[in-house]
């Protein structure tokens, strides 16, 4: 079994093992009652999404500082599992926010500003595909990826600057211990769930290249 | 209180069947690009959970 492979196993493992804890055994939460269960998923899935475009961030300066394509290719790989995980955010944020608030939606700024980062970064992965050249569309992809990125900084800060109905953000610090602890579990089994994909898809997307390279007429 | 489950089953359950799918997926461009390039199962090798 090699690194990756065991990588993926223990993120597997982590985050059976977070459900198990968050789902069974913590005790519901005084105030927020059992529904409060959701947020060691939500937070931790919302945590891989920001993790996921920062990746992006520092992969397109890493490639137009460098011009290697390698660069490039971990950034889209990490721009389509950062759409996953924003999508999954918003829909575990609903799910939570419909018995706590009684609502689905709502125009919050924090709601909002995630909201948008769908379309930036579908867009990303569309432009992607608008240019054939590699080096071209790796070109436009960073600078895309590094415009993209003043996005995040604004869904973190928006629960401090405009004090709305999302709460500030949950962190194992802000939480007790045991809560806390489960949290941190989640936060560490989506960032290995994370690092497996990102790499795994990395490693396609290599592949991928070196055929679009090496021409259809040579397969 | 107890509909709550039903928001709390949907959220695991939903995350679930995401990494699920996300990991099928990737795992069937694997093998198309390792039949296109001649190298036909090493993307089922590539391996892993999924």
């Amino acid at each position: 079994m090699n690194r990756l492979t065991m990588l993926g196993w223990l993120a597997i493992a982590l985050i059976a093992v977070g459900s198990v804890l968050g789902l069974v055994v913590l005790p519901a939460d005084a105030l927020q009652g059992e529904v409060q269960r959701l947020l060691y998923v939500h937070v931790p899935v919302a945590w891989v999404m920001m993790l996921a475009f920062f990746v992006v961030f520092l992969m397109s300066i890493l490639y137009l500082v460098q011009r290697r394509l390698k660069w490039d290719l971990l950034a889209v790989s990490a721009a389509e599992l950062g759409v996953v995980a924003a999508v999954l955010t918003l829909i575990l944020g609903t799910l939570w926010g419909r018995p706590t608030w009684g609502i689905w939606w709502a125009w919050d700024p924090r709601i909002t500003t995630t909201a948008l980062l769908v379309p930036i970064y579908t867009g990303y992965l569309v432009v992607r595909s608008m240019a054939e050249d590699p080096d071209r569309r790796a070109r436009w992809a960073a600078v895309i990826g590094l415009i993209a990125f003043v996005q995040v900084p604004i869904v973190y800060l928006s629960v401090f600057w405009w004090r709305s109905l999302h709460q500030p953000p949950s962190s194992p610090q802000s939480m007790w211990s045991a809560y806390g602890l489960v949290m941190l579990l989640g936060f560490v089994a989506y960032t290995l769930a994370f690092a497996y994909l990102w790499l795994r898809r990395y490693r396609l997307a290599a592949t991928e290249l070196e055929l679009e390279l090496s021409g259809p007429e040579e397969g | 209180m107890n509909d709550h489950w039903l928001f709390i089953g949907a959220g695991y359950g939903i995350t679930w069947v995401a990494l699920c799918w996300y990991l099928l997926r990737l795992r069937r461009r694997e093998r198309a690009v390792a039949a296109a390039s001649g190298r036909g199962g090493e993307g089922a090798r590539a391996g892993g959970p999924g």
